[in-house]
């Protein structure tokens, strides 16, 4: 049998900063932009969570929780390099890691007895070390380590003995894998407990949650593979810009599309994806978020084509409201080349254009070259300059 | 603030650089407590970087492996 480790930092970038920063231990701390930007919490001391602040809320409506919340900007080089010495410990330590997210990982051994010494371990070395504790769910099964180490947070060690009967009595929110909707749909057919789902007939399941009908009875036997954690499926590649204030200006909310498609591009190259599906993401001053979706004839990499699809998606709506936020992301993805040989760009000239652009970036700096259409961008960044904007006038 | 040039007498050995002492807007200031070191690498090589706090202030110290040039990248007061 295989024993499973969950290893989770407790509020990591939190805790990094409070250890780098010693004279924060008793106050209150958020990770976020600061309180004039309009950026969510990234991570909240367990000093903050006492105000009801946690990660993902709005940094005003963490102020006005705690108005003497201390706000740290993010660092997140400092947070990559930690947790990568942390990682590279756990290896070392363990002879085997799983890394799951910047602050998550698992580690297994064949025995029991085995993996709480070294858990224990671990757990004690990295308070030592980095000055931060972690928490550890120990479980024969992958997702119920993963449960299990949130049981006892912070600085937690927890160790499940029975897994089946430890999930089937577990909410069903419980579970990584069920979000906030699906749980509501469970809720709804009156099932609050794992335990509840081998209630329902599997035809009715089948129903009302499609595909996802196969994971819960996996979840409610434990029948479910280990490997669910290993490799996780890129469904689309994406990103959003949140204004820095409500803008109606079609100039700055294009120039930030374009922003975002040549950061897509970069992730879209990097890893040889492609994809189909685009849809553009905006939400109101007032909060309320609509998209729009295009799938297209062919797949998409480039910063271009992801633009100009973007741009044809924009000009067909009509806004109401200014814009709080705008997103791109392109699904449908697949490896690029697998389904026959594409050029890497379209022609020669492009190809050129692109290598000639690349060298200058690398030679001058990222910002030392950039696309007319960006021009609203940089110029926000870079006060009192005039510039031409994309009609020829001056701002 | 932006990253400015400083003096810093340290100790290299034994895999390991401890700031000591550096110099800043004409003062000499005592390194009291590292409270935490982590590394960064970027186009122009390996920084090291170190949290350190001196009477009641914190300062972020920045060294190029590369260049072998140590910055000041940021102040605070520690009093909350």
């Amino acid at each position: 049998m295989i024993w499973w480790t969950h290893l989770d930092m407790d509020s990591f970038f939190a805790s990094v900063e409070i250890a780098s920063r010693p004279y924060y231990k008793d106050s209150p701390l958020a990770v976020g932009g600061n309180e004039y930007s309009r950026t969510v919490v990234a991570s909240a001391s367990y000093k903050a969570r006492e105000y009801g602040i946690k990660s993902g809320m709005p940094l005003y409506e963490a102020l006005n929780r705690c108005p003497h919340l201390v706000i740290v900007n993010p660092d997140i080089e400092k947070y990559i390099s930690i947790s990568k010495d942390i990682f590279g410990l756990v290896e070392n330590l363990a002879g085997n890691i799983l890394p799951y997210s910047i602050d998550e990982c698992f580690f297994y051994s064949k025995s029991k007895d085995d993996i709480i010494s070294k858990s224990l371990y671990i757990k004690r070395i990295i308070k030592e070390k980095f000055k931060i504790t972690a928490s550890c769910g120990i479980a024969d099964k992958k997702i119920v380590a993963k449960i299990a180490s949130d049981e006892k947070k912070p600085d937690g060690f927890f160790v499940v003995e029975d897994s089946l009967k430890y999930i089937r009595e577990k909410d069903v929110g419980d579970v990584p894998g069920i979000g906030r909707k699906l749980k509501k749909k469970l809720n709804s057919l009156g099932i609050y407990y794992v335990k509840q789902i081998d209630d329902i007939p599997f035809t009715i399941l089948r129903k009302h949650f499609k595909q996802y009908s196969y994971f819960l009875k996996e979840i409610a036997t434990l029948k479910i593979s280990d490997n669910i954690f290993v490799y996780d499926e890129v469904k689309s590649v994406g990103n959003t810009h949140t204004f820095e204030k409500d803008t109606f200006k079609k100039e700055e909310i294009l120039s930030y599309i374009s922003i975002i498609s040549q950061h897509m591009e970069q992730r879209l190259l990097e890893d040889f994806f492609e994809g189909n599906k685009l849809t553009v993401t905006f939400r109101y001053s007032n909060f309320q978020t609509f998209t729009k979706q295009k799938k297209l004839e062919r797949y998409i990499y480039s910063s271009e084509e992801i633009f100009d699809e973007s741009s044809k998606i924009f000009d067909s709506v009509n806004l109401v409201m200014p814009l709080r936020l705008v997103g791109v992301s392109l699904g449908g993805i697949r490896k690029r080349g697998v389904y026959g040989s594409l050029p890497f760009f379209e022609n020669e000239k492009d190809c050129r254009l692109k290598e000639c652009l690349n060298s200058i970036k690398r030679e001058f700096g990222e910002s030392s070259i950039i696309k007319l259409r960006d021009l609203y961008v940089s110029d926000r960044k870079i006060k009192g300059r005039r510039i031409i904007n994309r009609t020829g006038d001056l701002v | 603030m932006n990253k400015e040039q400083i003096f810093v007498l340290a100790y290299f050995g034994k895999g390991k650089i401890v700031p000591r002492i550096f110099f800043w807007k004409g003062k000499v200031i005592k390194v009291e407590k590292l409270t935490y070191s982590w590394k960064t690498v970027d186009e122009g090589g390996i920084k090291i970087h170190f949290s350190i706090i001196s009477g009641s202030f914190y300062y972020h110290l920045l060294y190029s492996l590369s260049s072998s040039r140590w910055y000041l990248i940021d102040v605070e007061s520690t009093v909350i």
